[in-house]
């Protein structure tokens, strides 16, 4: 278990991003609009805004009073919420079939994942402005911890009596990436040793480019006996058969794998879940089975 | 409340004018004339005291109704499923959340509303912020943690819900870290 673990805390991705146009002066060279980045899988991208601001900031036309505010990212033409993790957002907007066909004789490629940055004062619909800096970004994170602990506990008690210094520290292990700090308070929130009595799940459903999150527990003492496959079958069980999933018209991701639906629930969440205390499943459903099954999808109660 | 004067002056002097005509002719289509004209004023100024004072016309929210209340506690104590088939719901359904106020904060008056169970969490601080008049409040599920916005209260009530009720606090400053 602490290898598959230590593998998700480790996952990367390479991204590079480009200023958009209208904010940068006319004479800047298009390099200068592009920044590097290797960031973890398990990350908010905006935590990293003050380093690509810096790199920018020489060529900006932009007066800019707060490095965090007013910034968004997109990936053709969808806004990034920042809210979710890297490789969640990674995961639903990036088409994994294409990559793999795209590969060479040799299975090797290095992947970037192109992304745009834009500013204004007036963000997209469903961003949620940052208007309090790395602090407001804590706040949040924090608070999907304490969400994820009463589910699994059934109050947040493990997680407020944590001391002020633990809990800086654990923010801190996120930032600094300290597996081993971060292992350390994890387990005091929501042990892997004792059974949980419901595990904390996050569902993102991709149909047809259009992307929602469910927000689902698995109950009791069944959620041990479950497995993934039956789990996400009885998320959705009007469109999501899992003779479906089996078939290869549906694909399920986490942390940027294909794991089997046989797995224990429990087990799967012990392993892949995201530093946010939530397991994030990503449920790609394939074009052809999205236009059949639109306009169930867009009345069902996942919106 | 000055409205309410208002009208109830306006018909008292109505009655008194009217009075003296029905007295003045003293048929009885002139006093159903009267008693129609005094029942429309009433019924009418009711309403438009209604739209002006009750959020529900605007937004979704409405007050539980006892029948309501009963139908779900039926639902409850005759349902046979699994849990986690039980908690599924119709997106139209709507799901019932109740509010308990911390510190120097106005207490809601009903404590509880009405909200369909697909909006996001965003639509209940709102309500909540037009409600107390205030700029910025707090919320809290069961006096634990802020949910994001973007949550879907459905999904909140159907993992937090305390006896069929979804329990949300709100504080003008920071309550729970």
């Amino acid at each position: 278990m602490e290898e598959i673990r230590r593998l998700v805390w480790d996952g990367t991705l390479n991204i590079e991003i480009t200023v958009d146009a209208d904010l940068v002066l006319a004479d800047a060279a298009e390099s200068s609009r592009r920044v590097f980045l290797k960031v973890p899988r398990d990350m908010y991208l905006v935590i990293y805004l003050p380093f690509i601001v810096a790199r920018i900031q020489d060529i900006l036309k932009i007066d800019l009073n707060d490095v965090y505010q007013g910034w968004w990212f997109h990936f053709g033409g969808t806004a990034l919420d920042w809210t979710q993790p890297i490789g969640v957002l990674y995961d639903s907007l990036h088409n994994h079939r294409e990559s793999m066909m795209g590969l060479g004789d040799s299975g090797r490629r290095v992947e970037i994942w192109k992304l745009r940055l834009n500013h204004s004062h007036q963000y997209p619909s469903g961003i949620i402005p940052i208007i309090n800096g790395l602090r407001q970004i804590r706040h949040y994170w924090m608070h999907q911890w304490k969400q994820a602990c009463f589910i699994s506990n059934g109050s947040s008690k493990h997680i407020m009596s944590l001391s002020k210094q633990e809990a800086l520290d654990f923010w801190d292990s996120i930032l600094l990436r300290d597996r081993k700090l971060f292992r350390s308070i994890c387990d005091k929130i929501i042990a892997s040793s004792q059974p949980v009595k419901r595990i904390p799940v996050k569902i993102h459903l991709v149909v047809g480019g259009i992307r929602k999150v469910k927000d689902a527990a698995a109950e009791g003492p069944l959620s041990a006996q479950y497995t993934l496959g039956e789990f996400i079958g009885q998320q959705f069980p009007e469109y999501f058969p899992l003779e479906s999933a089996a078939g290869g018209q549906t694909e399920i991701l986490m942390q940027g794998i294909r794991p089997s639906l046989d797995l224990p629930l429990d087990q799967v969440y012990f392993k892949l879940a995201s530093f946010d205390g939530f397991l994030h499943v990503l449920v790609k459903v394939a074009p052809s089975q999205a236009c059949d099954d639109m306009n169930k999808i867009t009345s069902k109660n996942i919106c | 409340m000055s409205r309410f004067l208002e009208s109830e002056g306006s018909s008292t002097a109505s009655s008194i004018d009217n009075s003296e005509d029905d007295n003045k002719s003293g048929t009885v289509q002139d006093r159903l004339n009267f008693l129609s004209r005094r029942l429309g004023q009433l019924g009418l100024e009711k309403d438009e005291d209604e739209n002006v004072e009750n959020p529900k016309s605007t937004t979704e929210w409405t007050e539980p109704r006892p029948d309501e209340l009963r139908r779900e506690e039926e639902a409850k104590e005759t349902s046979t499923k699994p849990t986690e088939q039980r908690v599924k719901m119709p997106s139209d359904d709507k799901i019932l959340i109740r509010f308990q106020a911390i510190g120097m904060i106005e207490q809601l008056n009903p404590n509880s509303a009405k909200i369909t169970a697909k909006q996001p969490f965003s639509v209940v601080v709102t309500f909540l912020q037009k409600r107390l008049r205030v700029a910025n409040v707090h919320c809290y599920v069961n006096n634990s943690f802020t949910p994001a916005p973007q949550q879907i209260v459905g999904d909140l009530w159907n993992m937090f819900k305390v006896q069929n009720e979804l329990i949300i606090s709100y504080c003008s400053s920071v309550a729970f870290g």
